[in-house]
């Protein structure tokens, strides 16, 4: 009887654990704004994105790498470039549709989903026979540059705000007693010279 | 004489009590001046920093707020949700509306999370070595805002000078979160299983507390409702929240 206590707590505990580790996760993105101009890419902004589900780019023969700070590649995705597009032909008096084709633009621009890394340095983009077009900084997302280890511990465990030049009064007179000792000091032998002298 | 001799003594005892006060009144001074001094070359910059992490929580947090209540109380919605991702606060003749501590805690979790994607490293600031520590965050939903106290420890350094600033606290976003959801509750509470939603309760409650009520029909059960506060406005922006109803027929 006990036993089925105990394995039912065991159960149920896992079962918490599993579904609060489902409600946490969440996967996160970078957001990459991009302007493509007759061959070349040039990134316009760059965002966070959380996303409760996996983001897909459209399939194409662009390469999205992403390299760490050792130079070594993290991942690659592959996006396609929205430049050709579809049209219609329309007469304009009877509005039927008298044709049609594909045309590709010079210019478009677009975003990507690229997946976050915590120790992304920059992300390289390649056209289809892997010439480099383009790349982005993204170094100020990366939270390898942020974390030293000790030194955030350090951080994180000292008590109380202290800004250089706001040091409480306790600090300051704790620091500098030996002034303090040193005028007392002197003021005893004076007193004590000054009740001799009157003896 | 000896009646002299001992008002000579207390008048120099007096005396000389003067002149100790005087000294350490003096000294006191002298240490404060001189750190106010040396202040005044470093306050300028840690301030900056101070000023931009805070500018990054009043930001961060709005959209955090914002979008918690576009998701009826959560930054993801929930598994009890309709097919579009609207949260189901009332379903099965139960209300399953998440507790004030609720939301609370899912703010204070994605606050922490996209606080950090902010302040990008501190690459502003060139001339500073900042360092950062793990971010941390207390919600207080209150009627007519929302109370972030986060904690950012950050430690600065300038070649032999470093200063550590830690703690934001009572940071507000201008939100009737707490009348918004407080009116919700009402609404929830007031549902009759048998009849379906109580439509003249939500007229009440909304006149009640100056806020607008849209609802459309989701599906053949199911009603998804919009509370819009226009006294809750960041960049234009009127605050809503979100959430379905079912009622099985």
């Amino acid at each position: 009887m006990r036993k089925k206590i105990i394995f039912s707590i065991i159960v149920v505990l896992l079962m918490l654990c599993t579904t609060a580790f489902a409600q946490q996760g969440f996967n996160i993105y970078y957001k990459i704004g991009i302007d493509y101009q007759e061959g070349n890419l040039n990134v316009s902004s760059v965002e966070i994105e959380f996303s409760k589900t996996d983001i897909q780019n459209p399939f194409g023969v662009y390469t999205a790498e992403i390299l760490n700070y050792s130079g070594d590649t993290r991942d690659m995705i592959f996006f396609d470039v929205p430049k050709d597009i579809i049209y219609d032909n329309v007469d304009p008096e009877t509005g039927e549709i008298t044709g049609g084709g594909e045309a590709e633009l010079e210019q478009v621009s677009f975003e990507i989903f690229v997946p976050y890394y915590e120790d992304a340095k920059e992300i390289f983009f390649y056209d289809g026979s892997f010439r480099e077009i383009g790349k982005v900084d993204v170094s100020s997302f990366s939270k390898q540059r942020a974390e030293t280890g000790a030194e955030i511990e350090e951080i994180d465990a000292g008590a109380g705000e202290r800004i250089l030049g706001e040091k409480n009064i306790l600090d300051i007179l704790t620091g500098n007693w030996w002034i303090l000792a040193l005028v007392l000091a002197v003021l005893i032998v004076v007193f004590l010279l000054s009740i001799r002298g009157k003896k | 004489m000896n009646k002299n001799n001992l008002s000579d003594k207390r008048g120099q005892l007096s005396i000389f009590i003067i002149i100790a006060i005087m000294l350490v009144a003096s000294f006191v001074l002298f240490i404060l001046i001189r750190e106010r001094i040396q202040s005044r070359i470093a306050m300028p910059e840690i301030n900056a920093v101070r000023t931009y992490i805070e500018q990054c929580i009043e930001d961060t947090g709005a959209e955090v707020v914002y979008e918690i209540g576009e998701n009826g109380g959560y930054f993801f919605p929930p598994e009890l949700s309709t097919g579009s991702g609207v949260a189901y606060y009332y379903i099965n003749k139960e209300s399953q509306m998440p507790s004030k501590a609720q939301i609370e805690n899912e703010i204070s979790l994605y606050l922490n999370e996209k606080l950090f994607f902010c302040t990008r490293n501190f690459d502003n600031f060139p001339n500073l070595e900042i360092i950062q520590g793990e971010i941390s965050s207390d919600v207080s939903i209150k009627s007519e805002e929302v109370v972030l106290n986060v904690r950012y420890p950050v430690r600065i350094s300038r070649d032999n000078d470093t200063a550590v600033i830690r703690d934001f606290n009572s940071i507000k976003i201008p939100v009737r979160f707490g009348i918004v959801y407080d009116s919700i509750r009402e609404t929830i509470d007031r549902q009759e299983p048998s009849r379906g939603i109580c439509i003249s309760c939500i007229l009440e409650i909304s006149l009640k507390n100056d806020l607008y009520v849209n609802m459309f029909d989701y599906d053949e059960e199911t009603v998804i409702l919009t509370f819009r506060d226009e006294n809750s406005k960041i960049n234009e922006k009127a605050f809503r929240f979100v959430f379905a109803s079912r009622y099985e027929k």
